[in-house]
């Protein structure tokens, strides 16, 4: 059973419904959303704190990405998927000029334009996405906008790639 | 009938078995792997968009039954119009880039891509930046007179005046969504 669960890719279908009972059991238990932006925020309070040498005291929404972290870490060591990557594929088959340097400015920028905007938006892609199935529609609308910028954004970085290789 | 709201260190283990739980998925279902969200995005594989969407097929029904029987409180934040819309803007601008949300990013970095890492701290140093750049924000976006509140319009929705034309429409149309979405997947995805 446990080798089933922890070595097989699990299909969407599967997925969006434990996702769907894992937000709602999550809010009957907590009486709160999880992943806020307010975690993120206090995580990187506590390391400057830890920084300055003063001892951290992590509260319950820490705890919860620190959860996510080691459940990732268990997952891929069952499923035997655990590999240490430094970059990612797409952008080592762009050579070392690429993946040495823009590579990781790319992630940079990216992570912080992500968590920047869904500040700016309200909260973060979970809140957001626990919100919409309460209905909530303005939250709906964050998440198509998002998913057609990114389609246009994305098809475009995919065209310019392939023009690439084929002028090679 | 009401939520629970467990305390103190119950609380903290029920975080982290729930944060351990949605790890283990988002790892296993491949949601937090950057090819998954990029493949998205050109409709090389489609299981991200399908996951949201079968979540909101059941989630709409099991939001309503749970908060109709006050098993949770739905506590909405305080949005706004003009900052949802450019939020999501910037959202999908860094996701493109990056590939990953908050969240697939830990995942990510816990399965042992250590690139993820340069995503992690991007997104912590928003938070510094966010402040910098307060002034202009607030000016540009959260000054900017909102065409319709959209708060308002939340507390008068379905979960609250008892119309419930959408709690059927939503999830007949994701669910339409998804299998179509799932009919157009290429094979051996």
């Amino acid at each position: 059973m446990w080798k089933k669960i922890s070595g097989s890719t699990w299909s969407p279908w599967f997925t969006g419904i434990i996702i769907a009972f894992l937000f709602v059991i999550s809010l009957y238990l907590l009486d709160a959303p999880l992943g806020t932006v307010n975690s993120y925020s206090k995580l990187l309070d506590k390391g400057i704190e830890a920084c300055n040498g003063q001892m951290p005291v992590f509260t319950w929404d820490i705890f919860f990405l620190i959860g996510v972290l080691a459940g990732a870490f268990v997952a891929a060591l069952a499923g035997k998927d655990f590999k240490l990557q430094l970059f990612p594929e797409d952008h080592l088959s762009k050579g070392p000029a690429f993946y040495l340097t823009l590579g990781p400015v790319y992630s940079f920028i990216g992570g912080l334009f992500v968590m920047g905007g869904l500040v700016i938006a309200g909260d973060t892609f979970i809140k957001l996405w626990t919100d919409w199935m309460a209905l909530y529609m303005i939250t709906g609308l964050f998440l198509i906008i998002m998913f057609i910028e990114a389609v246009v954004v994305g098809t475009m970085m995919t065209i310019r790639i392939e023009d690439k290789k084929d002028k090679r | 009938m009401h939520p629970l709201y467990i305390t103190g260190i119950p609380r903290i283990i029920i975080a982290l078995l729930i944060g351990f739980i949605l790890g283990f998925v988002l790892l296993r279902s491949k949601l937090a792997l950057r090819k998954t969200l990029v493949d998205q995005f050109c409709f090389k594989d489609n299981t991200f968009a399908i996951t949201v969407l079968v979540s909101m097929v059941i989630g709409v029904p099991l939001f309503y039954f749970f908060a109709k029987y006050n098993l949770i409180r739905l506590d909405f934040n305080n949005y706004q119009f003009w900052a949802v819309v450019v939020g999501a803007i910037v959202t999908g601008l860094g996701v493109s880039f990056c590939g990953h949300i908050p969240m697939t990013a830990i995942a990510s970095l816990g399965s042992g891509k250590i690139y993820s890492l340069w995503i992690f701290l991007g997104m912590l140093a928003a938070f510094p930046v966010l402040k910098l750049i307060k002034p202009i924000v607030n000016d540009y976006v959260f000054g900017k007179k909102a065409p319709m509140d959209v708060n308002v319009l939340a507390q008068n929705s379905v979960f609250y005046d008892g119309k419930t034309t959408m709690l059927y429409t939503i999830p007949a149309v994701c669910l339409i969504l998804a299998l179509f979405l799932r009919l157009i997947q290429p094979k051996g995805k």
